[in-house]
C-alpha cells in the first residue's frame, strides 16, 4: 500500500465516517454530471419541481398536458435535477501550522499534519460520495490539486499531501481570498487551519466565500499547548509567522491568553452561523473520527 | 579585635545611633540582583499563536509593567527601612543639636546605703538619681557617647569604655543597685579622673546624681584638694551635681540604730540617733536567735540620742542577737547584730601592792563567783611570776608609781586579745611614769584639794547607768577631794567621760573605747596626801560603799569586747586566720543564703597558719562561716553608721549643685509622663521602621502572589 495512503486514510476513522457526507444548505448548480446531490437546474429526475409558463424554445416533452387540457394554456412541468458536489480542500500550509507544541520531538504531530488528515478524510468521504474535490495548499510548500473524483483523486490527494510542508509567513484571510479566485466550481469549501489572523480578516474571508457561491466549512485546528499557554516563569515567545518577539511572565498570563483564545473563537463561530457557515473547533489531540463524524451529524444530519 | 572595630567604623553619626548598621542597606542590592538573575533566566519558546499574547500584552502590560517595579520598590523599601531600624536613628527637629560634634556624658550615680532613703513618693533616692541619668541619657544627642560610674566605699566603673548605645546603658543604668556601704568621695573622684584621661574625649559632661549627704560632700566644699575635686574642676569638662531629694526635703527625718554593744554577759545596749529634732521616740525590738526577748518604746533625748540597756538570759550556746527599729524613711540603718559567745571564766589580773589590790578582788568576787578568776600580783614579784600574758581578759592597775616596760608589754597583749585595762590612779602616781605609748592618756596634775561632786552624767555611759535607778546607793556621795586631772587626750581612743566631778565634769571614770578594746581610768584619789598611815584606804572609793556595783560595772563594761565576737562593717573583707589549712572555713554563707567560696592565702611560710578570704563583706546581716566539718560560726555584719545622717551640705555651698527639678530633662512629672515620648525618639523610630519594613515586605507577598495575575 502507498505510504502516503496509509497515512492520510485510516480505515477505522473512515469506517466511522461511513454514510457520512458534505451537504450544500440550497440547491446549486452542480454542472452536467449526474450526482447524488440535487442540483438547481431542472433535470430528468423523477422528482417534481414545479410549472412555469411555456416559452418559445422549451422542450415541448415537458409540456404538461393536462393542465392545457384543463386551462387550454401551455405549462410546463419542471423536474428536479441531480448533480454531483465539488468540495474544495483549502489546507493551511502557513509557518505557524508547523507547530507541534512545546516538546516537541521530530516524531511528534504537528498542526499541519493533524489537518492533512482532516482535509484526506474529508476528501475521501466526498470522493466515496461520488462527489468532486480539489486541493488547495495554502501558503507553504505544495502543489494544488484541481477538481476531480474517483480513486485516482484520492491517491493524487494523498499524495499532494504527503508532498506539502508548512512554510512562510502568509497570513490565512489573504490566501483564502486568493484561493477563491482559482476556484471555478461552486461547492463547498473546506477550510482547514488554524485560523491565527486578525478577526476582522477572518470574517471577511467567511463573507467572501459565501459571496462566491460556495459553503463554508471552517475548521480550526489548534495544539493543546496552544490553547492552554503551560509555561511557567519567564518566558520569551518567538513568532513563527515574522511577529516580533515579546517577553513575559507567562503563568502570569496564561489565563488571560486562554480567554482571548476563547473570545477569538467564539466570535469566528458566531461570525460563521450569521453567514451560513459551519465552524468546527478542533485541537490536534483529539481523535479524528468521532469528532468528525459529531461535527458531521451536527452540520449536516 | 573588637576595640579596633569599635574605634575604625562610624557606628554613630548624623541621627544614628549606630550608624554602621546601614551598611545593611547593601542588602538591597539583593533583590536587583534577583530580578536580573531572573530575566537572565528565562526560557525561549517558538510560539505559534503570537496575536493572542500580544493582545494580552496590549491590554495588560502597562498595569503589569506598573505592579512590577511596585514589587521591586517593596522589595527595595523593605531591606532599607529594616537597614535604618537597625541604625536606630533618633530624629529631633533641633537641626543645629544635631550639627554639634558628639559629647561625652560620664554619669556618677551615688549608690551609699542613704540613697536608700525612700521619698514621700514611695521611690527611692537611688531610683530618682537612676531615672535621672536615664531622662538626661535619652536627652542626649545622637552621636553621644556615655560612661557610668558607682560612687560607694569602693567605687566601680559600670560603663568603663565610651558608649554609643544609648539602649545598653540605659539598661546598664536599670540594672544598678545601692550598696549597704558609704560612699567615698576621693576614691569616686579618682576613678572619675582616670575614667576621663582614657578616653580623652575633647567635649565631655560630668554629671553627679546624689543627695548631697554632708558626711560624703562636705570635703569637697571644705578641702577640694585632697578629696580631688579641684582637679575635676580644672579638667574643663562640664560639672554637674544634681540633687535628687531637690524635690522631697522631707525625707531628711531618720532614726537609726547606731550601735549594739554587750554591756555585760547578760546585758546589750542599744543606741539610738534621731537625726531629726522632730522625732522624739523609736520602738526597739530585741531578737535572740529569731526569737524576739524584748520590745519597748525609747524615748530620745533633745539632742536625738537615746539608748537602751536590754538584758538578756545566759546561754552556753553562742546567739545572735538583733535589734531593729521601727520602719522609717531609710530602713537599712534600722537594724544591727551582734554575735554573743558562750559563757567563759574571764581571767583577771590586779596588779599592785597587795594593800592597794585587796579592796578591788574583794569588789570582783562578790557575788558571782563564776565569772572572774581573779589573781593578785606585787609588782615586785612581777619577773618571777609564771604568767600567760596572753591569757588576761581584765588588767587592774592598781596605784602602781610608774609603767615598767613589762607592763606595757602587759597592756599590749591584753589590748592585743580584745581584753581590758583599767588604771586605779593613787597618790603614789608618778606623771612621768606614765608617759609611754601603751598609755592612751597622760597625768596632768593633781587637783587642788575640795570637794568634788561626783557627776554622773544623766548616767548615760554603761558604766553609769546602773546606777540611775539607784541614786542612794552612794555614787553620788562618794567624797571625793583630790583626783589626777588628766591632758587632753587622744581623739582615737574615743574618750568618754563615764562618770565626772565637780562642775567641770573631769573624769572621775574616763572610758576608752576604740572599737576593738575598752580601757578606763578612775582618776580619784584619797581625802590627804599622806599615805604613811597603815591600811589607810590608798582611793577615796574603795572604802565607799559604791566600790563593788562601780568595779563590777566597770569590769563588765572592759571585758564585754572579750565576750563579744567582732563585728564586721560592711565593705571590709571576710577574712580571718586559721591555725592550719585544715581548719580554714570550707565557704561563707551570705545574709541572701549565697555561698561564698574561701581562698586560703599562705600567711607565714614557716608556720602551719593560714589566713584565708572570701570576698568582702557588702550586705549587712549574719553571715555563716563554715568549717568544713560542717559546722558554722556567725558573724554580724553592720552598716556604718555614719551614713545615716542624711544631712545634706548647704546649698550654697557647692557652685555645680543643681536641683534635679531645675534640670527639665530630669523633671520628675515630666519624667513620668513623657516616659512614652521621650522613648519614642529612638525605641519609637525603631518600631516604627521596622513595622514598615514588614508592611512592604507583605505588599510585596501580595503584589507577588495576587496583583499581579489579578492584572494579567
Amino acid at each position: 500500500m502507498n505510504p502516503a495512503w496509509k497515512k492520510f486514510f485510516d480505515p477505522p476513522t473512515l469506517a466511522e465516517l461511513a454514510g457520512l457526507g458534505l451537504r450544500r444548505s440550497q440547491l446549486f448548480d452542480g454542472g452536467a454530471l449526474a450526482g447524488a446531490h440535487r442540483s438547481s437546474r431542472h433535470g430528468h429526475s423523477v422528482e417534481f419541481a414545479d410549472h412555469r409558463p411555456y416559452v418559445p424554445g422549451d422542450d415541448l416533452r415537458s409540456v404538461d398536458w393536462k393542465i392545457y387540457g384543463r386551462t387550454d394554456r401551455y405549462f410546463l412541468r419542471n423536474r428536479e435535477d441531480e448533480t454531483t458536489l465539488v468540495c474544495h480542500l483549502l489546507l493551511d500550509a502557513s509557518g505557524s501550522m508547523a507547530f507541534a507544541g512545546l516538546g516537541a520531538s521530530s516524531a511528534s504531530e504537528s498542526k499541519f499534519d493533524y489537518a492533512a488528515r482532516v482535509a484526506a478524510t474529508l476528501g475521501f468521504i466526498t470522493i466515496d460520495s461520488q462527489d468532486q474535490c480539489s486541493l488547495s495548499i495554502l501558503g507553504g510548500r505544495g502543489l494544488d490539486l484541481p477538481v476531480g473524483s474517483g480513486e485516482p483523486q484520492l491517491q493524487a490527494l494523498a499524495e499532494a499531501l504527503s508532498r506539502s510542508q508548512p512554510d512562510g509567513e502568509a497570513r490565512i484571510g489573504r490566501l483564502v481570498g486568493e484561493a477563491l479566485l482559482r476556484l471555478d466550481r461552486r461547492g463547498i469549501v473546506v477550510v482547514v487551519s488554524d485560523l491565527l489572523d486578525d478577526a476582522e480578516t477572518l470574517e471577511t474571508m467567511i463573507r467572501q466565500v459565501g459571496a462566491a457561491g460556495h459553503d463554508l466549512l471552517l475548521i480550526q485546528v489548534l495544539h493543546p499547548d496552544e490553547r492552554s499557554l503551560p509555561l511557567q516563569g519567564t518566558t520569551r515567545f518567538e513568532g513563527l509567522e515574522g511577529e516580533a518577539a515579546v517577553e513575559l511572565q507567562a503563568d502570569a498570563f496564561a489565563e488571560p491568553y486562554r480567554q482571548a483564545v476563547a473570545q477569538f473563537t467564539q466570535r469566528i463561530e458566531q461570525s460563521c452561523r450569521a453567514h451560513g457557515a459551519h465552524f468546527l473547533e478542533m485541537t490536534s489531540d483529539q481523535p479524528l473520527g468521532p469528532t468528525l463524524a459529531a461535527a458531521l451529524h451536527r452540520f449536516y444530519g | 579585635m573588637s576595640e579596633l572595630l569599635y574605634d575604625s567604623l562610624p557606628w554613630a553619626f548624623g541621627p544614628f545611633v549606630s550608624g554602621g548598621m546601614l551598611l545593611w542597606g547593601l542588602v538591597a542590592v539583593v533583590p536587583i540582583v534577583l530580578h536580573l538573575l531572573n530575566r537572565r533566566r528565562r526560557q525561549t519558546v517558538a510560539w505559534p499563536a503570537m496575536q493572542f499574547l500580544l493582545e494580552v500584552l496590549q491590554k495588560r502590560s502597562r498595569n503589569i509593567q506598573l505592579w512590577q517595579w511596585l514589587l521591586l520598590l517593596a522589595r527595595l523599601l523593605a531591606v532599607l527601612l529594616l537597614a535604618l531600624a537597625l541604625a536606630n536613628p533618633v530624629l529631633r527637629t533641633d537641626a543645629t543639636a544635631v550639627q554639634l560634634p558628639s559629647q561625652q556624658h560620664l554619669y556618677v550615680i551615688d549608690a551609699s546605703y542613704s540613697m536608700q532613703t525612700l521619698a514621700g513618693s514611695g521611690e527611692s533616692r537611688f531610683q530618682a538619681a537612676m531615672d535621672a541619668a536615664i531622662a538626661d541619657c535619652r536627652s542626649a544627642r545622637p552621636g553621644d557617647t556615655f560612661l557610668v560610674a558607682l560612687m560607694q566605699a569602693d567605687p566601680i566603673a559600670v560603663v568603663s569604655r565610651p558608649s554609643a548605645d544609648r539602649a545598653a546603658v540605659i539598661d546598664q543604668l536599670r540594672a544598678l543597685r545601692p550598696s549597704f556601704g558609704p560612699a567615698s568621695l576621693p576614691l569616686t573622684t579618682a576613678l572619675v579622673k582616670r575614667m576621663l584621661a582614657d578616653t580623652k574625649a575633647s567635649r565631655s559632661q560630668l554629671v553627679f546624681y546624689s543627695d548631697m549627704q554632708r558626711s560624703t560632700w562636705q570635703a569637697a566644699v571644705t578641702d577640694p584638694e585632697t578629696v580631688g575635686w579641684s582637679d575635676l574642676q580644672a579638667l574643663g569638662s562640664e560639672l554637674r551635681v544634681v540633687d535628687v531629694t531637690a524635690d522631697d526635703p522631707a525625707t531628711l527625718e531618720n532614726i537609726s540604730l547606731i550601735d549594739l554593744q554587750p554591756r555585760a554577759r547578760d546585758r546589750v545596749v542599744l543606741q539610738v540617733r534621731a537625726f531629726d529634732a522632730a522625732s522624739t521616740a523609736s520602738q526597739w525590738t530585741v531578737r535572740v536567735d529569731g526569737e524576739v526577748v524584748q520590745s519597748n518604746r525609747l524615748e530620745l533625748a533633745a539632742d536625738g540620742s537615746g539608748f537602751a540597756e536590754v538584758f538578756l538570759a545566759e546561754t552556753d550556746q553562742t546567739s545572735v542577737i538583733e535589734a531593729s527599729l521601727e520602719e522609717d524613711a531609710l530602713q537599712v540603718d534600722n537594724s544591727r547584730w551582734l554575735v554573743r559567745s558562750s559563757v567563759q571564766t574571764l581571767r583577771v589580773l590586779c596588779l599592785g601592792k597587795p594593800a592597794a589590790t585587796r579592796f578591788l578582788v574583794a569588789a570582783l568576787r562578790a557575788g558571782d563567783q563564776s565569772l572572774w578568776d581573779v589573781r593578785q600580783l606585787d609588782p615586785a614579784d612581777f619577773a618571777s611570776a609564771n604568767l600567760d600574758t596572753n591569757s588576761i581578759d581584765l588588767l587592774m592597775l592598781c596605784d602602781l608609781e610608774r609603767m615598767e616596760p613589762r607592763i606595757n608589754e602587759l597592756i599590749a597583749a591584753t589590748a592585743a586579745r580584745r581584753g581590758g585595762v583599767v588604771w586605779w590612779l593613787g597618790a603614789r602616781a608618778d606623771p612621768a611614769g606614765y608617759a609611754s605609748d601603751a598609755i592612751p592618756f597622760r597625768l596632768a596634775a593633781v587637783a587642788e584639794p575640795d570637794l568634788y561632786g561626783v557627776d554622773p552624767r544623766s548616767y548615760e555611759h554603761p558604766i553609769a547607768s546602773p546606777f540611775a535607778p539607784y541614786p542612794q546607793s552612794g555614787l553620788l556621795s562618794t567624797p571625793i577631794f583630790r583626783y589626777w586631772r588628766l591632758a587632753p587626750l587622744d581623739p582615737l581612743t574615743n574618750p568618754e567621760v563615764a562618770i565626772g566631778l565637780g562642775a567641770d565634769s573631769d573624769p572621775l571614770v574616763l572610758a576608752m573605747d576604740n572599737g576593738h578594746h575598752r580601757q578606763a581610768v578612775v582618776t580619784s584619789l584619797p581625802m590627804t596626801a599622806d599615805t604613811a598611815v597603815a591600811e589607810s584606804p590608798w582611793n577615796a572609793m574603795v572604802a565607799w560603799p559604791s566600790l563593788v556595783p562601780l568595779v563590777q560595772e566597770t569590769a563588765a563594761w572592759l571585758c564585754a569586747p572579750v565576750m563579744e565576737v567582732p563585728a564586721l562593717v560592711v565593705g571590709e573583707p571576710l577574712a580571718g586566720v586559721a591555725a592550719n589549712l585544715d581548719e580554714t572555713p570550707k565557704q561563707v554563707v551570705a545574709p541572701d543564703g549565697k555561698a561564698r567560696p574561701v581562698i586560703t592565702l599562705d600567711r607565714e611560710p614557716e608556720t602551719a597558719s593560714k589566713r584565708w578570704m572570701a570576698g568582702l563583706a557588702d550586705l549587712p546581716g549574719i553571715y555563716q562561716i563554715v568549717d568544713s566539718d560542717g559546722t558554722s560560726l556567725p558573724l554580724a555584719v553592720n552598716v556604718d553608721p555614719l551614713e545615716a545622717d542624711l544631712r545634706p551640705i548647704a546649698a550654697t555651698a557647692m557652685p555645680q549643685l543643681v536641683s534635679s527639678s531645675a534640670t527639665p530633662s530630669v523633671d520628675r512629672t515630666v519624667d513620668r509622663q513623657s516616659e512614652s515620648s521621650i522613648e519614642s525618639e529612638s525605641g519609637g523610630w525603631f518600631r516604627w521602621l521596622i513595622a514598615t519594613a514588614i508592611g512592604f515586605l507583605i505588599v510585596e507577598s501580595l503584589i507577588s502572589r495576587f496583583a499581579l495575575r489579578w492584572q494579567a
